[in-house]
């Protein structure tokens, strides 16, 4: 065995014990807040896997089964309802994501999602724009353009 | 040369015909990165230890969706780097996108045209340097003499994610040729040789698996390539041809605040010809190397990062003590192999704009060009260094 194979191997098992280490702390400070994923009125779906839902946000799926555009948005990536959205609900890191992004928009393979500034701004582009799909912090009133997706295995 | 103005009339018409037709099917993104860089005791980058601004990267691209199951994208590209690159424009991609199916669990897609090789984790992108690690990606597998043949060829691509509650599974499958230029025959052959070399084909195969847990990503990409010779009138080499078998491994580790990403390769290249002095070329040579890369987030906007990369021309001869007994002509043994150490720093000034620098050490030469004949050779000494700082804006 070379000897260099051996020194990156020692490398990268401190590498990985160092970066557990930092893990460890920075895991404790993620918030947890209820969050649910919303769509338009249009939409002929109730309910999502969670692998479906990756595949929505992470660019892969662009339509919905009727052929319409699937338009997806998301709140700013330092927001902590999209931090915890990622985490909780589509079981990627923000970065992750990112990166997704990136190799989708850059490789000619679809679109990345359009950021919103707030929770309300979000309300109101999922209403009005027919195929949207989103999600909001502990949604209150739901009006007749805009309802919740449910997410689990289908029946 | 045709043919590039007509891929690239064909984009420009993309561009301006939808991009005022309809805003929602069509979709245009590009970047522009201008960086400071060289390369010191070896003229991988510039030549005779000087700075030099030739880091330049300028790209546009189009999307245009034309029903559910067709669409168009394509990317034009400037590119300047230095010893590095042919210097000039390029069309990177132009493919018809062809989606086989509409599920949400399971996704195939077609690409005909200039598809882009979506084999190993950075050939999709890696001409956008803000989707890359590093300013320079690890030349063991992402070798810089061959970039335009690895980014893109012309001819069919078929992908395939399947996403189920156990995780996602991605197939992919190329075949196409890529053209070469003038300057491509000197680099993989000699500045001698009069001919053109000319890619036969590039068959590729890869597929990639990711635990629902979404922390591991594993997988491994096949690929088989031949090139042919076509000699001029008045020639040293009468005829040649050459194949490159190649295997990679890859994993990454996704973590909160760190990525480790590692790929290894083992490519087996044949040379066969022969010289008008009745020398003949036979060579067939297995090379072994790889990355092991650690990025770690220090802050949400500054991220550091450390790689080391080797790779050996030869795994019958590691140190390249062969190469002295060269038939065409003795080569230094520090062209047997390569080991790179890079350390880079990456700071995110806004949302779309970039700082990233990095320093490498490097231990020998065997991955700066195609390790046969003494006079292609680029000058190295066996260590040598290289820095670059690039400011990168995209859109």
């Amino acid at each position: 065995m070379k000897v260099w194979i051996l020194k990156a191997f020692c490398f990268g098992a401190l590498l990985l014990w160092i970066g557990t280490f930092w893990t460890a702390t920075a895991r404790a400070e993620t918030p947890s807040q209820p969050i649910a994923v919303v769509v338009n009125q249009s939409v002929d779906i109730t309910t999502l896997t969670p692998a479906q839902l990756r595949m929505i946000f992470a660019g892969r799926t662009q339509f919905w089964p009727d052929g319409s555009r699937i338009r997806v948005f998301v709140l700013p990536p330092e927001s902590d309802t999209h931090q915890y959205f990622c985490r909780q609900l589509l079981n990627i890191y923000p970065y992750q994501l990112e990166r997704i992004w990136q190799r989708v928009v850059y490789s000619g393979q679809g679109e990345a999602p359009k950021a919103v500034d707030t929770a309300q701004a979000m309300q109101n582009i999922i209403e009005q724009t027919p195929g949207a799909i989103g999600y909001l912090q502990a949604p209150g009133q739901m009006n007749k353009n805009i309802r919740m997706i449910t997410l689990g295995e289908p029946l | 040369m045709k043919r590039f103005a007509l891929s690239v009339g064909v984009l420009l018409l993309l561009i301006t015909r939808f991009s005022e037709a309809n805003h929602d099917d069509f979709s245009w993104h590009g970047f522009v990165a201008q960086g400071l860089t060289s390369s010191t005791d070896s003229n991988y980058i510039t030549t005779g230890n000087e700075i030099t601004t030739e880091l330049t990267e300028i790209g546009i691209n189009g999307s245009y969706v034309i029903n559910s199951s067709l669409s168009v994208s394509g990317q034009l590209v400037y590119l300047d780097g230095g010893n590095r690159f042919r210097q000039g424009a390029r069309l990177d991609y132009l493919f018809l996108d062809w989606r086989l199916t509409r599920l949400f669990d399971w996704q195939v897609n077609v690409h005909l045209g200039r598809y882009k090789n979506r084999h190993w984790w950075y050939s999709a992108t890696q001409d956008v340097p803000q989707t890359r690690p590093s300013i320079s990606l690890p030349q063991s597998i992402y070798y810089d003499g061959n970039r335009d043949l690895a980014l893109s060829s012309d001819g069919i691509a078929l992908q395939s994610a399947k996403t189920s509650s156990s995780g996602t599974w991605e197939v992919r499958w190329s075949y196409g040729r890529s053209p070469l230029a003038r300057e491509d025959t000197e680099k993989l052959l000699s500045p001698q040789a009069q001919g053109r070399v000319k890619q036969d084909f590039t068959h590729q195969f890869s597929t990639y698996w990711q635990p629902q847990s979404m922390h591991w990503q594993l997988g491994f990409s096949l690929l088989q390539s031949e090139f042919t010779y076509d000699p001029a009138a008045v020639d040293i080499l009468l005829n040649g041809k050459s194949g490159i078998d190649r295997l990679t491994l890859a994993a990454r580790y996704d973590s909160e605040n760190w990525e480790l990403t590692m790929e290894l390769l083992r490519d087996r290249l044949m040379y066969e010809g022969d010289f008008t002095q009745g020398i003949r070329l036979d060579v067939d040579k297995t090379g072994e190397g790889g990355y092991l890369q650690w990025r770690y987030f220090l802050q949400n906007n500054l991220t550091g990062l450390v790689r080391f990369d080797t790779y050996d021309v030869d795994r019958k001869d590691r140190h390249g003590k062969q190469l002295a007994f060269n038939p065409f002509g003795a080569i230094p043994e520090h062209y047997g192999y390569m080991d790179t150490l890079t350390v880079g720093l990456s700071w995110d000034i806004q949302a779309n704009l970039r700082l990233s620098g990095e320093f490498s050490r490097t231990h020998g030469a065997g991955r700066l060009t195609a390790v046969v004949f003494p006079d292609a050779l680029v000058y190295a000494k066996p260590y040598w260094n290289a820095w670059s700082v690039q400011l990168m804006y995209w859109f």
